[in-house]
């Protein structure tokens, strides 16, 4: 293996891989088993293709671990030490516990961001569209993308929201019973480890305390298992790391349940009270403890636990990650009181059930005082604009002399539709329209850019919102005060002259030839980078005196 | 709207008889009887159509057809259609009953807008009093040939507005000089504008270019229309005004910055104030 970061952490002698005998070797970021006497790796796997490793079961007699690939293929490895099957057994366990390790390492560090930028793309369709014009036909480079213009849209992305912790991710670390010496082993990993510490803040609390001083990792987990957590039988005769949480966990259910009680919408003031004229045979809620065996009811009480503090630690980490967002946002500013922990005071009643059905937005908003508007001259609005017709400007006299004619001659009309229409006047009049619409076809091929067929133009709107956003940029940069605003203004517009060739220059041939559109149907998009253009060369003219 | 095959079409004439008219003497009975055809055309291209003509002098505005004296159709006399004779008898009858009404008036602008805004109502009046509660479709000819001032302007916006809502189009056919009023109504409403110099000609004009209801208007390769010059008047010399100042309280134009508006009588705070200030310091 040559390359960065290769230093070897784990060695295993006398492993076989299809029946050769060799090494097994653990770096950071791969692992590869070598040929006893050759000095190249026959296999070499990077961590990240790796999708799950396997164990041989305890019964058989090779002892292996198998690596599965994420295309299905994988590699068995048998761990054959000349010094005995324990050895071997413990050599395989030391591989697969550092192999997990490093693999949870190593598909750490890229998701977290390239997730994020994956959602930002899935989120903002117009994001997306503006990464797939300018990034891959290099007009900007995908750094430049980012810091500039992905930046905005990152404000405006809401949370991401977590994993909540499984209910029954206790339940699911399944021991296996070896069946000799009576040992149970618990298989647990980081992310059972990370999900207890979520569910019991009590059990966070003591590892901070205990590991690494005063007991060993292992030590700790073993007590755990073996504490009320996770089993009925407690060996409470000891004086046990979890008595005191057991404490604590019995005091908060009891505030809990006692909080649920006196809620007052819900009525159950009086469920654990005799009631009167009860009668034996029916169903009675008789305290805490149910049912007459004293374990059953431990076990009960003790699945409610678990399922509540599962609930808890879903909207404790939410309330703390928008706490976390608001003093992100907001540095200097006060932070508010925190909020009690203690016994809730219930608000009344009354209080309650008036928040449930008032909604304040929806409430007749109050009368805003409105001043009266006086205007001096109305007619002013009324008339419109005065055409130029001096000479028809006609007296009042005159239109009584011209009705007064008018009237005679209707007077003496005799109607005869026949020779309403001269057929001479008829012809003329059929030329001058003809005239018209020949006049009004004149033009060749597709006029405006409502008439383009459907995919053209969505193209055209996309290339005019990328191309909008560069522009934008472009602009923002003036006036160039800084340096930093003088050498962004010199990237756009190289970024604007790329973007001209790459994209406009094509789109319009594309245009005319394909689709027989007029060839200024990207005039205006040109003028708009070539004003840019002059700007530029004005400003770089006038600074460089 | 999706029109049928039989449905008929409502057409509402608005016909200007303004004394102007007799300026020439010889064009009155040509300009009569072309609109007269006209109306017949249009009744008799389809047994469905429907007709209204309001007929629109300085002194007033009339209904020449139909009238509500409730009369039923005559037995044929001189082979004409029955229909159509009765619109022809009706119109004449009622214009010399107009022309007798004579009288003074202020104003001498024909009172078209008023006839246009009767026309909408009365295809409004059709609709709502139709049996079985179809939808009118109806369009709005006005032919004009007199002048005007812009004094009615506002009524005319109303109308054209009015239109525009309840999807009537108004074509207008003028006759002589050009009318930037009505056609700034064909163009909000949806109507065709035509100017024509001779009244000759008037006829063979509305057959061609106004006959179509609006469907079959699509499919014809008509002129296209001048684009229409919608410029706001500034108030203080009726001039059109590309850019202007408006008043945020009375939304008053003026063509330049004035200080006071004379309309609500509001005092604009201008920069002159720091203008002051900037010497008194020197």
């Amino acid at each position: 293996m040559s390359g960065e970061r290769e230093d070897i952490l784990l060695q295993v002698n006398h492993v076989r891989y299809k029946k050769n005998n060799g090494q097994l070797y653990l770096s950071q970021t791969r692992v590869g088993w070598m040929m006893d006497e050759s000095d190249t790796f026959t296999v070499s796997v990077p961590y990240n293709d790796i999708r799950t490793q396997k164990i041989s079961p305890e019964g058989k007699p090779k002892v292996q671990l198998q690596i599965v690939l994420h295309d299905i293929s994988n590699f068995t490895f048998h761990f054959c030490t000349p010094e005995g099957r324990d050895k071997q057994i413990a050599e395989r366990n030391q591989v697969k516990e550092r192999l997990s390790q490093l693999m949870t390492q190593n598909r750490r560090q890229p998701p977290d961001e390239l997730m994020e930028k994956k959602r930002m793309l899935d989120e903002n369709e117009q994001l997306h569209h503006l990464y797939r014009a300018l990034v891959p036909t290099s007009i900007i480079s995908v750094d430049e993308f980012w810091k500039e213009i992905a930046g905005q849209y990152k404000q405006n992305m809401g949370p991401q929201q977590e994993l909540g912790v499984s209910g029954a991710f206790l339940a699911d670390i399944k021991p296996q019973t070896d069946g000799n010496n009576g040992k149970v082993q618990y298989n647990l990993t980081p992310e059972i480890m990370s999900a207890i510490f979520k569910t019991y803040p009590a059990v966070k609390k003591k590892h901070a305390e205990y590991v690494p001083h005063r007991m060993t990792e292992p030590e700790f987990w073993t007590l755990f298992f073996q504490s009320h957590y996770y089993s009925v039988h407690t060996t409470s005769s000891m004086e046990n790391v979890f008595s005191e949480c057991s404490k604590h966990d019995d005091k908060e259910w009891n505030r809990d349940v006692s909080s649920t009680q006196n809620d007052p919408l819900y009525a159950l003031n009086d469920i654990y009270e005799e009631k009167p004229m009860s009668i034996e045979s029916d169903l009675r809620t008789s305290g805490v403890k149910a049912g007459s065996n004293v374990f059953h009811a431990l076990m009960i009480k003790r699945f409610n636990q678990h399922s509540l503090n599962i609930i808890k630690a879903q909207t404790n980490s939410e309330k703390e990650r928008i706490l976390d967002e608001l003093a992100a946002k907001n540095p200097n500013g006060i932070p508010n009181g925190e909020a009690k922990q203690d016994i809730q005071v219930h608000k009344s009643k009354k209080a309650r059930l008036e928040e449930k059905i008032v909604y304040e937005d929806l409430e007749n908003s109050n009368k805003v005082e409105t001043s009266s508007l006086t205007i001096h001259q109305r007619d002013r609005y009324l008339t419109g604009p005065t055409e130029y017709s001096a000479i028809h400007n006609l007296q009042p006299r005159q239109v009584t002399v011209l009705h007064e004619q008018l009237t005679d001659n209707i007077n003496s009309w005799c109607p005869n539709l026949h020779i309403s229409q001269d057929p001479e006047a008829a012809y003329r009049s059929l030329q001058h329209f003809s005239e018209m619409c020949r006049k009004g076809r004149s033009s060749v091929g597709v006029n405006t850019g409502d008439q383009l067929p459907g995919n053209l133009h969505k193209e055209l709107g996309q290339v005019y919102s990328s191309a909008g956003e560069l522009l934008r940029h472009f602009w923002s940069c003036f006036p160039p005060r800084t340096p930093q605003l003088q050498e962004k203004l010199h990237k756009m517009h190289e970024t604007l002259c790329r973007y001209h060739n790459v994209t406009i220059r094509p789109f319009q041939e594309m245009a005319v030839n394909d689709y027989n559109c007029k060839s200024d149907i990207l005039d205006h998009l040109t003028e708009m980078f070539q004003i840019a253009s002059t700007k530029f060369e004005n400003w770089k003219a006038r600074n460089s005196r | 709207d999706v029109i049928m095959a039989g449905d008929g079409y409502l057409l509402v004439i608005v016909l200007d008889v303004h004394p102007q008219l007799a300026e020439q003497e010889s064009i009155v009975h040509n300009y009569l009887s072309a609109c007269i055809s006209f109306a017949n055309i249009h009744l008799a291209s389809n047994v469905r159509n429907t007709l209204a003509v309001i007929a629109a002098n300085h002194l007033e505005t009339r209904f020449l057809y139909p009238q509500d004296t409730g009369e039923k159709v005559e037995r044929q006399k001189d082979g004409r259609l029955e229909l159509l004779c009765q619109v022809d008898e009706s119109i004449e009858k009622e214009l010399r009953r107009m022309m007798m009404h004579g009288g003074k008036a202020e104003q001498t602008e024909s009172l078209l807008s008023g006839a246009i805004g009767r026309g909408l109502l009365y295809i409004k009046r059709q609709e709502t009093e139709d049996v079985l509660g179809k939808k009118v479709h109806a369009r709005i000819l006005v032919i004009k040939i007199s002048s005007d001032t812009g004094s009615q302007y506002l009524n005319y916006i109303n109308t054209y507005l009015t239109a525009q809502k309840i999807s009537t189009p108004i074509d207008v056919c003028v006759v002589g000089n050009d009318c930037g009023l009505l056609q700034q109504g064909a163009d909000i409403s949806g109507g065709y504008y035509h100017c024509i110099q001779e009244v000759s000609e008037l006829l063979q004009c509305l057959i061609l270019m106004y006959q179509a209801d609006v469907g079959t208007r699509k499919k014809l390769n008509v002129p296209p229309m001048d684009s229409v010059d919608y410029r706001a008047a500034c108030f203080c010399h009726r001039t059109l005004v590309e850019m202007g100042n408006v008043c945020s309280n009375c939304l008053s134009v003026y063509c330049k910055a004035v200080p006071l508006c004379s309309t609500c009588n509001v005092i604009f705070q201008t920069e002159r104030p720091l203008m002051k200030i900037v010497k008194k310091k020197k």
